[in-house]
């Protein structure tokens, strides 16, 4: 089930919010592990039980390596088994067709069959999850879940369950068991829910249909412009769509009383790829440093020890996103970036105006992009073709011009709904004194009344409604 | 970790609580209109009863999927057959079986309470985002209008199925030509002459009062296909697009603004070019009495746009003296209707209004009948006009009727059975026939694979 639908909204969370108000504490986290399990198994019945399986085998490793705290030797072998067990799982499902397709193409003659499983969706956000309790317990960074049901609500918890944030198990702790539901959490939380909600639907979905039709255009038919204006739609529609599940997920866990960490931060008004990376996906990043980068060593074992952490880390967060060979480019792209920009590049773009800094910040992001959308290397590189002037249609066709001037409000709205202002705005004006801050406290629920029927009008009358992360 | 400073991102939350729990009355009713607005919705999602069918979107709405363990346990069992089965055989399937989620989103949509409000409200927030489009229905000047009328699909080289493209539609505009051709050769042999004219679609007499921008050349590259293949093949035409097309720019009302179809004076335009070229003289448009036959008329663009900006339709009926002393005749296998006059009132009730001229009482297809006959009482020589045509042609054979007797097919049910026996050559050839006109708008002409039938 995703957030984003009539049936979750109208279906799915009147029953969870009832009951989950109306039944006591203790029964509470039970709650949560069975409908979220209701959430999970609405699409995707059989791979359920792989879920319950990586939660079993998480909660035993916790345990024993919590049993074993006094003898480190113990206690590694069961986290070693759990990482095994872990990837075993989400490498056989996401990389296995990747892996041996790439055999097959480099050994003609060989016979090993493809499987084609389709992916269980959310694997890759939920084995991480799973993975950092054991990692947190091991280094006694959390304490150890004796509830299993508390566990498994805590793997399970469907606001970040299929598209992140990735909650680190040390951050929900101790308001797995204990956590105080509250109005101003619960309204903060519809606030946060239907701002991504209205991100999702009105914003993303929109200029994701935008996107699609510059992309959908032959090669040849193309302009400049429209190979220009396309990748910007895509970029936008990235951004809007993933935040906005973030977005959905913060607010539903603050009506549960979770606080839940934000997971993005404007990225794209970054003056660096380096501040990029510290606004995008933050709870992925985070991640990848506190379990591969710091255990690496970090930037403190000596230059090139550095340089090749940064490269095996973002080798796997492009692997993490797909198992495609566009997503490894584009980690070992990022990768590359970053490790120049530590080298030198930061200081020198230290130097130049902020202009220019965002204009080579968002260059950089946009042609990630390209890398990242076209699962197909060769048609991305057609499309690039087509951004100078190659094999296109000139710099602009009538019926191009027309499809980009008509969205080119949209996306200034958009584009301004990048950037903080409109937080800004919200928050000077929430909290102004006299006439003023009173009445705009008071306009709040209305406006988000409006989006939130906005967002239901385009739900009920929309055919394109897509989930861009059954790669992940 | 812990000697690093606190995160931003943990900042940021600490920030926002801090600030939410400064506005207290606020935030009570926040957390009190989601609530409500969830809880009541959903209720009322399953207390409305289902509709089967919508009339302002002109389709079958999805019902109640079945709910029951049987079915839970037998799609387990297919997830669970599909896991085991090859490579190729999970490619085969991909994407054909209509899953329980998939089946209960499309439910709630379709459903849900209010749908047609939630589709406006859709529809002006597109155009609040200057859009200029709804669901890809251009808004301008009050008129929706649908830019994009190729349906269909066809077979490339290697025999994948894709949506057919404006190269397939001008083929085909030159196909449709081939075969008028053809009709006209075989005919033209006997004395019986035939005429073609082709109603622009409401795109195309709109040319001129398109946003600046919008590229026209792809419509005019059908009609030059048409002119061009036309004149080159000799075959009779009558010109009905510039002259409708001139008075829209004179802004008299000759389009529905809701609907694809011409209105009933756009019509008369049509026929008066029409008849002049048959060689006989229009009736004066003050001879008409105009009746309102609705004012509440939302038509096929309306149910894709879901908005209409500037109201519903008002459709009209040019009525002339005498003309309850014809009789419609329209026989559909074993159901006959028939009426004196044209119009069938019963559909005005309906949301398919525009099915009033020469409307079946049962035959659903919208008026498209396959046959039908138009006949003046007691005057049992008139000349015969064959008519072969899509439905614009509906609300123009009520002015030719004035002059001649009428069979009037439709290529497109033409389906042989007890009443329709005949070729349309045979018909051609019966007595007091020396006319055939073939009367399509752009869209059909471009799109339609049955006018073959005519040679037939």
């Amino acid at each position: 089930m995703v957030f984003s639908s009539l049936e979750f909204l109208f279906l799915y969370l009147a029953i969870t919010l009832a009951v989950y108000f109306l039944v006591p504490r203790k029964l509470k986290n039970i709650w949560l592990l069975i409908i979220s399990l209701v959430f999970y198994g609405w699409g995707e019945r059989v791979y359920t039980a792989l879920m319950v399986f990586t939660i079993i085998v998480d909660y035993v490793c916790g345990y024993f390596v919590d049993k074993y705290r006094e003898n480190r030797k113990k206690a590694k072998t069961v986290l070693v088994i759990s990482v095994i067990i872990n990837l075993a799982i989400l490498g056989f499902f996401k990389y296995y067709d990747f892996i041996v397709g790439s055999i097959l193409n480099l050994i003609p003659g060989v016979n090993i069959p493809l499987l084609g499983l389709k992916l269980p969706i959310g694997i890759s956000f939920y084995t991480f999850q799973a993975l950092s309790y054991v990692i947190d317990v091991y280094r006694g960074d959390a304490n150890v879940q004796k509830k299993i049901t508390s566990f498994g609500a805590y793997v399970t918890l469907f606001p970040q369950l299929i598209a992140g944030p990735i909650v680190r198990y040390k951050d929900v702790d101790d308001q797995l068991n204990e956590r105080l539901e509250s109005v101003d959490m619960f309204a903060s939380g519809v606030r946060t829910f239907t701002a991504g909600l209205a991100k999702k639907i009105v914003f993303a979905n929109a200029i994701g249909e935008v996107w699609y039709y510059f992309r959908d255009l032959p090669t040849d038919e193309r302009s400049v412009l429209a190979a220009w204006f396309g990748i910007i739609c895509y970029s936008l529609q990235l951004y809007f769509d993933f935040s906005a599940y973030s977005d959905m997920a913060i607010g539903l866990g603050k009506m549960l009383g979770f606080r839940f960490l934000e997971n993005f931060n404007y990225p794209y008004i970054s003056k660096s790829i380096t501040e990029f990376w510290r606004r995008w996906h933050m709870s992925l990043s985070t991640w990848f440093r506190d379990n591969v980068y710091f255990p690496l060593g970090g930037s403190r074992k000596g230059k090139f020890k550095t340089y090749r952490n940064l490269l095996i880390v973002w080798l796997l967060t492009g692997i993490w996103h797909g198992a495609y060979w566009n997503y490894i480019l584009w980690g070992v792209y990022y990768g590359i970036i970053l490790m120049l920009e530590k080298g030198f590049l930061l200081k020198l773009l230290e130097k130049i105006p902020s202009f220019f800094r965002h204009i080579y910040t968002l260059l950089i992001v946009i042609f990630g992009w390209l890398l990242f959308v076209f699962e197909d290397i060769g048609a991305g590189f057609e499309y690039a073709k087509n951004m100078f002037g190659v094999n296109g249609s000139g710099l602009l066709t009538a019926s191009d011009a027309y499809e980009i001037t008509r969205n080119l409000v949209f996306v200034a709205i958009l584009c301004i709904a990048c950037t903080p202002l409109p937080k800004k705005l919200f928050y000077k004006l929430y909290f102004s004194e006299g006439k003023l801050g009173t009445v705009y406290r008071y306009a709040v629920p209305v406006v988000a009344l409006a989006f939130l029927t906005v967002s239901i009008a385009y739900l009920v009358d929309s055919s394109f409604n897509p989930f861009l992360y059954f790669r992940f | 970790m812990s000697e690093m400073k606190k995160p931003e991102a943990e900042i940021l939350l600490d920030k926002q609580l801090e600030l939410a729990s400064k506005a207290k009355k606020s935030n009570i009713i926040t957390a009190a209109i989601f609530l409500v607005l969830i809880f009541a919705v959903s209720v009322a999602f399953w207390i409305v009863p289902d509709n089967e069918y919508s009339g302002e979107e002109k389709r079958s709405l999805k019902q109640l999927p079945e709910i029951s363990f049987e079915r839970f346990v037998s799609d387990l069992k297919q997830d669970c057959k599909e896991i085991f089965m090859t490579y190729d055989e999970k490619q085969a399937l991909k994407d054909q079986r209509e899953d329980f989620a998939d089946e209960i989103a499309e439910y709630y949509a379709d459903q849900f309470p209010a749908r047609n409000a939630m589709r406006a409200i859709k529809g002006y927030t597109e155009m609040l985002l200057c859009k200029g489009e709804s669901n890809g229905i251009i808004i301008t000047n009050g008129m929706l209008i649908n830019p994009d009328t190729i349906t269909g699909t066809a077979k490339d080289e290697d025999g994948n199925v894709r949506d057919r493209n404006e190269e397939d539609a001008i083929k085909n505009i030159t196909k449709n030509i081939g075969y008028i051709n053809y009709l006209s050769k075989m005919l033209g042999t006997s004395g019986v002459e035939v005429y073609t004219a082709l109603a622009g679609r409401t795109v195309d007499v709109n040319r001129d009062i398109l946003p600046s921008l919008y590229p026209s050349d792809v419509n005019d590259a059908f009609w030059n296909a048409y002119t061009e293949g036309a004149s080159k093949a000799g075959i009779n035409t009558v010109d009905i697009l510039s002259p409708l097309r001139n008075h829209v720019n004179d802004g008299e009302y000759v389009y529905y603004k809701t609907d694809h179809h011409w209105t009933t004076l756009g019509a008369y335009y049509a026929y008066c070019e029409i008849i002049n070229s048959l060689g006989e003289e229009p009736l004066p448009i003050d001879s008409f009495t105009k009746e309102i036959a609705s004012e509440d008329f939302l038509g096929t663009v309306y149910a894709k746009s879901g908005i209409a900006p500037s109201g519903a339709d008002t459709i009209t009926f040019f009525r002339f003296e005498n003309d309850e002393q014809f009789t419609t005749t329209i026989p559909v296998g074993e159901e006959v209707t028939e009426y004196k006059g044209f119009y069938n009132k019963k559909y005005l009730e309906d949301a398919d209004k525009y099915s009033a001229f020469l409307g079946h009482d049962n035959f659903t297809f919208g008026g498209n009948n396959p046959l039908t006959l138009i006949t003046k009482d007691g005057d049992e020589n008139r000349e015969k006009l064959v008519l072969i045509k899509d439905s614009f042609a509906h609300s123009l054979a009520p002015f030719l009727a004035y002059h001649y007797d009428l069979i009037i097919l439709d290529m497109r049910y033409y389906i042989p059975d007890g009443n329709i026996n005949k070729t349309v050559m045979q018909y051609a050839s019966e007595e007091n026939v020396s006319k055939v006109l073939i009367l399509y708008n752009m869209e059909t002409f471009m799109n339609d694979e049955y006018l073959m039938r005519i040679i037939g």
